[in-house]
C-alpha cells in the first residue's frame, strides 16, 4: 500500500477537528502544572517535616512515565467511584506530571537570585512579604520565563498522550479517520505534520510573548 | 530551649537598666557560631551617637559578621545587642522598623538589577514608609544629588560603573533617613580608581555627623575620619584606640603585624 | 491475583523495556555528541541543515512520531521493526535535546583552552578530541542522566505500537483481572524502582558537577 497524497490532503480538515481540544488541554494543563509546581516548591520551603515528603513526591512524579500516570488516574479513580470526563482526567494527569518538573524550575529560579538581594531589601526595612514581592519575585520571574516557556511547548507536545484515554484531540481525530478508512499511513502522517507545525507556531508565539514582556532581557 | 530563654530574659532586664541612653549601638558579650566555628567570641562594643567607628582585621576575623549582627542579617547566639534603644532578638517583632533606622552598604552593592537607580532608592520609602511616589522621588533625587549621581537616576544598575553603583547604594540607604550607617567593606569590590569617589562620599557623610560603623581596610580614611579604630582577630576585639594612637603606637603584636602587612 | 503476582507479571515485560532503552541510548549518545559538535563548528548552509535536523527531533511529539514512523514509513517503502522504530524515535529525541547541552558546553569553554592546545602544536581535531570534548562531556553528564530517565520513561509509549514491554503487560493483565489499583500501582512501582535511583543520581550530579570536574582534573 503506497502513500496516497491526494487522500492525505483530503483528510486534513477532519484531523484538524481535534485541534481545539489539543490547544485547550495544552493551555489548561500548563496552568495546572504551574500552579501545582509552585505549590510543591512552597511546601518544600515550608518546614523540615513536609520537605522530604514533597521532595519524594516530586522525584517520584519525575521517575514514572506520563502515560502510566494517566492510565493510573483514568482506571483507578472510577474504582473509587470518582467518574470524571476523560478530558478532565487528562488535564489533571498532564498537570500533575509536569508539576514535578516545574517545581524544579521554581526552585532553581529562586535559588538563582543572590542572597545579597534579599539582605539588601531586609536591611532597608522591607518586611518579608514586600521583599519577596518587589525584590525576589521579579528577578525570579526573569529566571523562570525561558524554562517555563519550554515546558509550555513540552506540555503541548504531550497532549496527544490523551488519545489513549479517548480524549477527542488531534491525534484522536487522526485515529478516527484511520478506523473509518482502514488506512493508517496518511492520517498518522498528517497528524505528525500538523503537530510539528503546531509546536513550531507555539514556540514562535511563546518566544515573541517572552520578548514582549521583556522577560528575556539580559539579567544582572 | 525554654529555660535558656527565660534565663536570657532576666539578663535582658538587668542590662537594659544599665544601658546608656546616649549609645547608638550597644553590644555586650556577643558570641556567634557557624556550626562548630566560632565567628564571634564575647564581643563588647559601644558606639555613641555621632561617633565614627572603623573596624579592621584580617579576613575571617568576624568583623563583617559583627556588623551584620547589628541589623540582624546574622543572628547572635549569645549576649545582647541594643540598637537605638531596641534590643535585638532572633525572630523579634518590629525588626523591620529597627532596620529602617540602620542603613547598610554592602561590599557587592546589592542593587536591585530589575529596578532603575531611582526605583532602587524609592522602593523602601514607598513600600515600608508608605510615602507617596512623588514625595519618595523627591527624597531620592535629593540623596542621589548628595552622592553626585542624580543625572543617572533613570539608568539601571548594570549600566553604571562599580563606583557609581556603590554611591547609589549609599544614597539608597540614606533615603530611609537612618540614624546609623553600616558599611561592610564598601570599597573592596571596586577597581582602585573608583575607591576615592566612594570614600569621598563617606567622608562627607561623616563630617555631617552621621553615626557610622565601617568595616574597611582603607587606613587613610580611618586616619582622617574615625573617632575610634577597632582591630579584630579570630572573632574577638584585640585593640581599640583613637586613630593617632592606633596607627602611631599600637599596643598588641597582632595589631602591629596587621598594620605592617597593610603597608606592604 | 496477588499484588506480587501482578508485579511479577508486569516485570515479564522488563526485557523489552530494557531492549528499547539500550538501543535508544545507542542512537541518543552518538547523535547528541555528533550533532552538538557539528552545530558548534559548522557555518552557513551546513549549520542551517544540522540545526534543522536537531530542531525537527526537538519539536516533534514522541508519541505522534512513533505512530508516524510505525504506520506511515512502510507506505514510503521503509519497513522497520517496532523495536527499531521505538529505539530510533526515543533515542534521537533524547539525543537532540542532549545535543544542545553538548553545544552549550563547548561554547562555554574558555577560548584559552583551544588556543593553548593549538599553541602546543595540536591540530584542531586533536584539540577537540583531547582538550575540549573531555571538559564539555563532563559538564553534560547531568543532562545525559536526565535524558536517560526521559528515555526509559518514554519506552512506556512503545506499548502503543504493539511491543510487549512492562506497560503492555500491565494492560494485558488488566484485561483478565479487574484490579486497577494493584495493576497500575504495580506498574508505577516498576518504573519507580528503575528511575528513582537514576533521578537521585542526576540530582546529586547536578549539585556536584563543579566538584566532580575539579576532582577529575587533579588526577
Amino acid at each position: 500500500m503506497s502513500f496516497d497524497l491526494a487522500f492525505a490532503v483530503e483528510i486534513i480538515p477532519r484531523v484538524l477537528e481535534g485541534i481545539g481540544n489539543t490547544i485547550l488541554v495544552g493551555i489548561l494543563s500548563f496552568i495546572g502544572a504551574t500552579l501545582l509546581g509552585f505549590l510543591w516548591e512552597m511546601l518544600r520551603r515550608s518546614n523540615r517535616w513536609v520537605r522530604p515528603i514533597v521532595q519524594f513526591l516530586v522525584d517520584a512524579i519525575r521517575s514514572t512515565p506520563a502515560l502510566v500516570q494517566i492510565y493510573f488516574l483514568f482506571f483507578v479513580l472510577p474504582y473509587y467511584g470518582v467518574v470524571l470526563p476523560a478530558i478532565l482526567v487528562g488535564i489533571f494527569g498532564l498537570s500533575f506530571y509536569y508539576s514535578g518538573y516545574i517545581s524544579e524550575v521554581f526552585k532553581a529560579g529562586i535559588e538563582a537570585v543572590p542572597a545579597g538581594q534579599s539582605e539588601a531589601a531586609l536591611s532597608l526595612g522591607l518586611n518579608r512579604w514586600d521583599t519577596v514581592m518587589y525584590v525576589v519575585a521579579p528577578q525570579m520571574l526573569r529566571n523562570i520565563a525561558a524554562p517555563l516557556g519550554a515546558y509550555s511547548i513540552g506540555i503541548l507536545k504531550s497532549t496527544p498522550l490523551l488519545a489513549v484515554i479517548a480524549v477527542p484531540e488531534m491525534l484522536g481525530s487522526a485515529f478516527d479517520v484511520a478506523s473509518d478508512t482502514y488506512r493508517y499511513a496518511e492520517p498518522m502522517f498528517i497528524a505528525g505534520v500538523l503537530f510539528l507545525l503546531l509546536a513550531l507556531i507555539a514556540a514562535f508565539l511563546v518566544g515573541t510573548l517572552e520578548r514582549r514582556l521583556g522577560l528575556l532581557g539580559t539579567s544582572h | 530551649m525554654e529555660p535558656e530563654r527565660t534565663e536570657r530574659r532576666t539578663l535582658v532586664v538587668e542590662f537594659t537598666q544599665k544601658a546608656d541612653s546616649r549609645a547608638a549601638v550597644l553590644i555586650e558579650g556577643v558570641s556567634k557560631w557557624f556550626g562548630t566555628f566560632q565567628a564571634l567570641d564575647k564581643v563588647s562594643l559601644n558606639v555613641a551617637v555621632g561617633e565614627r567607628l572603623v573596624i579592621c582585621g584580617p579576613s575571617g576575623s568576624g568583623k563583617s559578621t559583627l556588623i551584620r549582627c547589628v541589623n540582624q542579617l546574622e543572628t547572635h547566639d549569645e549576649g545582647r545587642i541594643v540598637v537605638s534603644g531596641a534590643e535585638l532578638r532572633p525572630g523579634m517583632r518590629g525588626l523591620a522598623e529597627v532596620r529602617r533606622d540602620v542603613g547598610m552598604v554592602f561590599q557587592q552593592f546589592n542593587l536591585f538589577p530589575h529596578l532603575s537607580v531611582l526605583d532602587n532608592c524609592t522602593l523602601a520609602l514607598r513600600r515600608a514608609r508608605k510615602i507617596p511616589k512623588d514625595a519618595a522621588n523627591q527624597i531620592a533625587m535629593e540623596k542621589l544629588e548628595r552622592v553626585h549621581i542624580a543625572e543617572q537616576a533613570k539608568k539601571y544598575p548594570r549600566q553604571l560603573s562599580g563606583g557609581q553603583q556603590q554611591r547609589v547604594a549609599i544614597a539608597r540607604a540614606l533615603c530611609m533617613k537612618p540614624k546609623i550607617m553600616l558599611f561592610d567593606e564598601p570599597t573592596s569590590a571596586l577597581d582602585p580608581e573608583m575607591v576615592k569617589e566612594v570614600l569621598d562620599v563617606m567622608t562627607a557623610l561623616a563630617k555631617e555627623g552621621m553615626t557610622m560603623i565601617c568595616v574597611t581596610h582603607e587606613m587613610g580614611f580611618a586616619r582622617e575620619v574615625a573617632d575610634r579604630v577597632v582591630f579584630m582577630d579570630k572573632g574577638a576585639i584585640i585593640e581599640e584606640a583613637a586613630p593617632q594612637k592606633f596607627f602611631g603606637n599600637p599596643e598588641h603584636d597582632r595589631t602591629k603585624q596587621f598594620l605592617k602587612q597593610l603597608l606592604h | 491475583m496477588s499484588f506480587i503476582e501482578i508485579v511479577l507479571g508486569i516485570l515479564q515485560g522488563a526485557d523489552v523495556t530494557a531492549e528499547v532503552t539500550f538501543f535508544g541510548l545507542l542512537y541518543a549518545v552518538p547523535f547528541a555528541v555528533l550533532a552538538g559538535v557539528l552545530q558548534h563548528f559548522s557555518t552557513g548552509a551546513a549549520r542551517w541543515a544540522i540545526t534543522a535536523l536537531i530542531e525537527f527531533w526537538r519539536s516533534t511529539s514522541v508519541i505522534v512520531l512513533l505512530y508516524v514512523f510505525y504506520y506511515s514509513l512502510p507506505a514510503f517503502g521503509i519497513e522497520l521493526s517496532a523495536v527499531a522504530v521505538g529505539a530510533m524515535v526515543l533515542g534521537l529525541n533524547a539525543g537532540a535535546y542532549s545535543s544542545q547541552s553538548v553545544r552549550a558546553a563547548l561554547q562555554s569553554l574558555d577560548r584559552g583552552q583551544c588556543e593553548a592546545g593549538l599553541a602546543l602544536g595540536l591540530n584542531r581535531f586533536a584539540v577537540l578530541r583531547w582538550i575540549e570534548l573531555p571538559q564539555a562531556l563532563r559538564k553534560m553528564i547531568p543532562t545525559f542522566v536526565n535524558e536517560a530517565i526521559q528515555l526509559i520513561k518514554g519506552t512506556a509509549l512503545v506499548s502503543l505500537i504493539t511491543l510487549t514491554d512492562m506497560t503492555f503487560r500491565a494492560k494485558q493483565i488488566a484485561q483478565s483481572t479487574y484490579d486497577p489499583v494493584a495493576i497500575y500501582s504495580g506498574l508505577l512501582l516498576c518504573y519507580l524502582m528503575v528511575c528513582y535511583p537514576v533521578t537521585l543520581l542526576g540530582r546529586h550530579l547536578e549539585r556536584s558537577t563543579g566538584k566532580l570536574g575539579e576532582r577529575v582534573n587533579e588526577l
